[in-house]
């Protein structure tokens, strides 16, 4: 078997077109969601119908643009960056402790005028480029130290996950730190020190979850919603019952009954719960194949990268957007506790969309320096 | 490349993506099991949770008496109300919310955030608090027509009528009994709607207008129930009792025409009185029946030929069955007397006696038949069923208590039950309140049910007999009303407290019919716990009896009964009233009324003298002659007027002094007492004829 490490000029890349085409689909049926699911609401509250839809338009724009960008900067170049976006990213993430919007009871936002800024979704892209750097920097032998290898990473992790619980934002948590485990898991670290993070990790979301018993209420009412329909569980109520009504073939595009205000959050978190209710089985499978299509060749460009760090890179890239697809989606059909995570590339999301889009860009920038 | 990605990395990126198309595959399958199996149950939830609107209370249904007044209406009332999605601001809207209306500000706080279209806040609001809301005119708020429970009568047969809330639900008594016909059912406004209560734009919609609910008569006669709870009330509050109940059933058909408790409450208000006013301890309570329980001892006696009317009893005061020595009220006992003379007298040795005689066996088979020890099956929640011992469960002597009221305890409702049954021929009728139930599609009679026989026609008609006799000579005479021929028992029965029985504490109680031939109803009068010196049935209870079947029989009509009238009405003939003294047209009033033809002489105003002359017995259509004359003097009186006419003597027995006196003087003689109570022996004889204005000596005696 020949290797060829292939360098091409920007401008004459040959990325992944079936990752492209799998995110332009996405976005589109995202695009489409959010107006039958939002113009309702819009219109009541806002007078104007289309106003997410403008957003969301614009905010595509500004990601494809993002992409496109991303796409053509060599992916190691990202590597400069590592250091000083994490840096940026915790710093970020005090601040808007400190100073933040507070939207349902959570600072998440910060208010920069012409668009509110999310620290959260900026480190989650942050992170997975700084462990793919740090991974990759070092040798065979410190990366099974325990010490040089497995605790460094961890306090990083460990310090993120604790400033984004002070939001709190549970849900960001969880999504940062599986796709961080998948690292740690994806570098090497020897399975006897993953078997201890998990053992640790599992008593302390556990002791987390207690401290506040809003949460243990959320996180309890998934398993039986109908034991409080008017509280805990009503929102898992209200996505299974739009979910559950839409059957097979769905009740039509813009036909949803629940989006009527029974859903909260219906164009963002909960958007997968109307796109069931109004495509039905056929829509829902439809997205997951996407996804499922998404991680196939995100994983495929991770095997097939040209070094250890693109491999990295693009399996923190592929985890973060498959990981949290899957969680919304689990969310949405009462598997999963509720956790406040949207689904990538479908929900109305601003500037976290445009991150999105532009760690896509970086992935098919590695998909271009494939081995084939 | 470098060496790192070796082919353990690559190994491992595969069991990432493994991993994950494994857990995206089971969310598929997930959302097959949501969407496709599970799809017709969310389906229809969805909708029913969209179609959640705000019910339209029907209108409840009226409680009528039996002459179709009303006892309880539905009338239309404010009732405020929240649409939580609609409100801006939850903790200021609460806060004048709360103030209003006289709310918890948490309560109001709760249901203004609640995950509901709607919400109530408060119903039957007043005019005030309907007017105040109107004017803040809060986003969210609002107020609607609701029907509201009335009871016009407010006290009068609270307890029977029972109460409903402000759901539009029957909560206590006949509310809560037919509540499934007096509610309706409520209508909707189906369309479908968002959380906030909106219409959803295209949905479906349609009004369902709320089914009234039906209409229920009573048995009760709200006159006669007026008069029971009237006369209750004065003795509860003239004796100090704890409370009282008067029950008051057709025995014939097991009508309640009466069921008062006293003290009562007003419906509605009921919040301002104790809980136990709103008992009806008429069915639900249970008491030892004491004498008034000897009527069902007799019937079963008689019935099985354990004695008959003329048997001889000895009773030296006491009695001793076994270890036990049961002591007869009458210190000294009543010595020898026949059957009936025990039942005047209450004698308790005699029913002991009895008691044992009957056996148990059979004892406890015609209190069973009787209705004692099983909830009569009235149409009224709660009833209680009483304790009935069976046999062998319970020492001899304690079948020789039962047989006069003691160590059984029974529901005032079952006793006038039974004790209808001695009165009607024999037979156990099945009691109730409610004779008809009015819907629009027509009416549902409850006809009169017999239970079974029980007595023989010819026991029964003893009974009425003795218990006539019991009113006549015995305890029972102030019971008695002139005219309406009284039968029934006293009873003055200890209640048990504990083990033993308190000497204190009684329930002093009457039970009769009349008239006793033919009863047109019986009564039952109980006062628990007076506080007087003498607490004997006969002394309390039968007075309000006596008040209350008077003027209950003359409401209803009921023909007084005289036995020389009714004797001359059969032959054809009639006394000639006496109607000296009064003025000419009066005169003629009366006489053309008896039945007589009118002639009149001379030219005054007032009647002097007449032929024929008073009381003599003619034939209906004679014509009388009136002599008038132009004065007006005392002499004219018929007192001492130097007139010889004759009268009848009229018979006094029973009769206070003071009803003695009038009743005398009525016919023109001179009453003379002696001692005091109640007239027993009369001289002239009633039925004599004496001179007008002569001296009529009665004797008065205690019972």
């Amino acid at each position: 078997m020949r290797r060829v490490a292939v360098q091409r000029k920007p401008g004459k890349l040959t990325p992944d077109y079936l990752l492209f085409g799998v995110t332009i689909a996405l976005l589109c049926l995202g695009i489409v969601m959010v107006y039958s699911a939002s113009s309702a609401r819009a219109y009541a509250q806002l007078g104007d119908a289309a106003f997410y839809l403008k957003r969301q338009v614009l905010w595509i724009i500004v990601g494809l643009v993002a992409l496109y960008i991303t796409m053509h900067i060599d992916f190691h170049y990202w590597q400069r960056l590592a250091w000083p976006a994490m840096v940026f990213s915790l710093v970020s993430l005090v601040t808007v402790v400190l100073v933040g919007d507070v939207i349902s009871g959570s600072k998440r936002w910060i208010d920069l005028g012409f668009f509110n800024f999310q620290p959260t979704e900026l480190t989650k892209l942050a992170l997975v480029l700084f462990l793919s750097t740090f991974f990759s920097r070092l040798s065979k032998e410190k990366l099974s130290s325990f010490t040089k290898g497995f605790v460094p990473p961890l306090l990083w992790i460990g310090i993120t996950d604790l400033l984004i619980m002070l939001q709190p934002d549970f849900g960001s948590v969880v999504a940062i730190s599986g796709v961080a485990f998948i690292l740690l898991f994806t570098a090497g670290i020897p399975w006897g020190y993953l078997g201890l993070l998990a053992g640790a990790t599992i008593p302390a979301l556990w002791g987390l979850a207690w401290a506040e018993p809003y949460r243990v209420r959320r996180l309890m009412a998934f398993l039986n919603p109908w034991a409080d329909p008017s509280d805990t569980g009503y929102q898992t109520i209200q996505s299974l019952l739009a979910l559950g009504s839409g059957g097979f073939f769905g009740l039509g595009l813009g036909q949803s009954r629940q989006k009527f205000s029974y859903l909260p959050a219906n164009h963002t978190d909960f958007i997968f719960a109307i796109l069931g209710e109004e495509l039905g089985l056929l829509g829902t499978i439809t997205v997951l194949a996407l996804f499922m299509v998404f991680a196939f060749r995100g994983f495929r460009i991770a095997l097939k990268a040209p070094d250890f760090f693109g491999s990295l890179l693009a399996t923190g890239l592929t985890s973060m957007i498959v990981f949290q697809a899957a969680m919304n989606i689990g969310v949405i059909s009462g598997a999963l506790p509720i956790t406040g995570i949207t689904l990538p590339l479908i929900s109305y999301g601003g500037s976290s969309l445009a991150i999105t889009l532009a760690s896509i860009g970086i992935l098919l920038n590695i998909s271009a320096h494939s081995a084939r | 490349m470098p060496k790192v990605t070796e082919l353990a990395i690559k190994r491992r990126i595969a069991l990432v993506l493994l991993v994950a198309v494994a857990f995206l595959f089971i969310l598929a399958l997930r959302l097959v099991q949501v969407q496709v199996f599970q799809n017709p149950r969310l389906k229809e939830y969805a909708f029913n949770q969209r179609l959640r609107p705000m019910p339209v209370d029907a209108k409840r249904g009226t409680i009528y008496d039996r002459n179709m007044n009303e006892l309880a209406v539905s009338v239309s009332a404010d009732a405020a109300y929240a649409v939580p999605a609609d409100i801006e601001n939850p903790e200021e809207t609460a806060r004048q919310v709360a103030q209003i209306l006289d709310l918890d500000y948490d309560f109001v706080y709760q249901r203004l955030t609640k995950h509901t279209a709607s919400v109530w806040l408060k119903k039957r609001i007043s005019e005030e608090e309907s007017k105040a809301l109107w004017e803040l005119d809060l986003p969210g708020i609002g107020i609607v027509e609701n029907p509201q429970r009335f009871y016009p009568n407010k006290e009068l047969a609270a307890q029977v009528l029972g109460i409903a809330g402000i759901d539009n639900q029957g909560l206590e008594g006949l509310e809560f009994y037919y509540d499934s016909y007096l509610r309706g059912l409520p209508g909707r406004v189906v369309a479908e709607r968002d959380a906030a209560g909106r219409e959803i734009p295209g949905g479906i919609r349609k009004y369902i207008p709320p089914v009234d609910g039906k209409d229920i008569v009573l048995t009760i006669d709200q006159v006669i129930q007026y008069i029971a709870e009237r006369e209750l009330a004065k003795a509860v509050r003239e004796t100090n009792s704890s409370k009282g109940i008067v029950v008051i059933m057709r025995p014939s058909t097991g009508e309640v025409l009466a069921m008062a408790n006293w003290p009562s409450f007003d419906p509605n208000a009921y919040q301002d009185y104790p809980a136990a006013n709103r008992r009806n301890y008429a069915v639900t309570d249970l008491y030892e029946p004491g004498s008034t329980f000897k009527i069902i001892t007799s019937a079963v006696a008689l019935e099985e030929g354990v004695t008959d009317l003329e048997r001889r009893f000895y009773d030296p005061g006491y009695i001793v069955i076994g270890k036990h020595r049961i002591r007869c009220w009458k210190a000294g006992g009543h010595g020898s007397q026949s059957f009936v003379e025990a039942v005047e007298n209450s004698c308790n040795p005699v029913f002991a006696t009895l008691g044992m005689e009957i056996g148990e066996e059979v004892f406890y088979k015609y209190i069973k038949a009787f209705g004692f020890g099983a909830k009569t099956g009235i149409d009224f929640p709660g009833e209680a069923v009483g304790q009935v011992h069976k046999p062998g469960t319970i020492a001899q002597v304690g079948w020789a208590n039962i047989g006069f009221g003691q160590g059984i305890s029974v529901s005032p409702l079952q006793l006038v039950t039974a004790v209808s049954a001695v009165a009607n021929g024999g037979v156990l009728v099945q009691p109730r309140l409610v004779s008809k139930i009015i819907g629009p599609d027509g009416e549902k009679v409850i006809s009169p049910e017999v239970r079974r026989r029980v007595i023989s026609e010819e026991t029964s008609h003893k009974m009425r007999r003795i218990l006539r006799s019991v009113v006549v000579n015995g305890s029972g005479r102030r019971a008695d009303i002139p005219g309406y021929r009284v039968a029934g028992k006293t009873g003055t029965a200890q209640i048990a407290v504990g083990g033993g029985y308190s000497r204190s504490k009684v329930v002093s109680s009457f039970i009769g019919f009349a008239p006793f031939d033919d009863p047109e109803l019986v009564c039952l009068v109980a006062l628990y716990e007076p506080q007087t010196a003498i607490t004997y049935g006969g002394v309390l209870a039968a007075p309000v009896f006596q008040a209350i079947v008077k003027d209950v029989l003359e409401y209803l009509n009921v023909e007084p009964y005289f036995d020389q009238e009714q004797a001359l009405k059969f032959t054809g003939l009639a006394r000639v009233p006496n109607i000296r003294n009064y003025p000419v047209s009066e005169a003629i009033d009366i006489l053309t009324k008896a039945g007589f033809k009118v002639t009149v002489s001379g030219e005054g105003p007032i009647v002097v003298d007449q032929v024929p002359k008073p009381v003599a017995t003619v034939q209906k259509g004679t014509t009388v002659i009136l002599e008038t004359s132009l004065e007006n003097s005392e002499d004219n009186m018929p007192l001492g007027s130097e007139e010889n006419g004759e009268s009848l003597v009229p018979n006094v027995f029973g009769l206070t002094i003071r009803e003695a006196a009038a009743v005398l003087e009525r016919e023109g003689f001179l009453l003379v007492p002696k001692g005091s109570g109640l007239a027993v022996s009369q001289s002239p004889k009633a039925g004599s004829v004496a001179p007008r204005g002569a001296k009529v000596e009665v004797t008065f005696a205690d019972n």
